[in-house]
């Protein structure tokens, strides 16, 4: 009893910790922009050197292959790509607001699971439509694509929330 | 929840940013709690009120049927 009254405070605690500091200063905002803009240049980059997201799949297995053989080289850069999209998706949509308050946490938490259904219901159609390699390749970009559909509806949000209060402003 | 924030403001002659500034949240909550599109928490809704030095009651009340 005392365990379960234990583990309940502590969900409890980080539970606040979430509301309150889970989120990232700011200007991390603006680094995020920056590294994802180099994981877009990377994806360019990699669409001559790098194989498809199901070659990658299946060949990931050779990453530890001593000598640096072309293959090698393409499952790096795809690999430098993921990793650098990832970081500047989660830090453009994690980051705090200039001014943060109990309303933008409201928007963001709401977008979150917004993104999460609609990302679902893709899922859901995508396993009816696709087969095989499709399918893989269709894993590959569910990678990113949560984050995505969260940081455009958050943002759509937001901008909409402005266009309010600018019409406000300009009435009054 | 309806609110007499927009009539609070007009009485003390603030804007909506200059309030949002005076309790540290942004323009558009103070606009969407007045257009009655959000309902702000306790904390909130005390930090307003203790702006207009009224009560809560005063500024945000129920509708009928809440």
């Amino acid at each position: 009893m005392t365990f379960v009254k234990f583990v309940l405070l502590l969900v409890n605690q980080t539970l606040q910790i979430m509301k309150t500091r889970f989120l990232f200063p700011h200007k991390l905002k603006k680094i995020g922009v920056i590294i994802f803009l180099i994981g877009l240049g990377i994806s360019l980059i990699s669409t001559y050197f790098a194989p498809d997201v199901t070659k990658y799949f299946i060949s990931r297995s050779n990453r530890d292959s001593s000598s640096l053989t072309p293959d090698l080289i393409g499952i790096l850069i795809t690999d430098a790509k993921l990793i650098t999209l990832i970081i500047g998706l989660v830090l453009i949509s994690f980051s705090k607001e200039k001014i943060e308050d109990e309303q933008i946490a409201q928007v963001r938490l709401d977008s979150l699971q917004w993104a999460i259904y609609l990302n679902y219901i893709l899922m859901l159609i995508c396993v009816l439509a696709f087969n095989g390699f499709d399918f893989l390749a269709v894993m590959g970009y569910n990678i990113l694509s949560p984050l995505i559909f969260f940081i455009v509806r958050f943002r759509w949000k937001m901008h909409h929330l402005n266009n309010l209060a600018a019409k406000e402003e300009s009435l009054s | 929840m309806k609110n007499s924030l927009r009539v609070e403001r007009a009485i003390k002659n603030i804007t909506q940013g200059e309030l949002a500034d005076l309790i540290g949240v942004s323009r558009q909550t103070i606009n969407t709690i007045e257009s009655n599109k959000y309902v702000p928490s306790t904390v909130l809704a005390l930090k307003i009120a203790r702006v207009f030095e009224k009560k809560v009651e005063e500024i945000f009340e129920l509708e009928e049927g809440e």
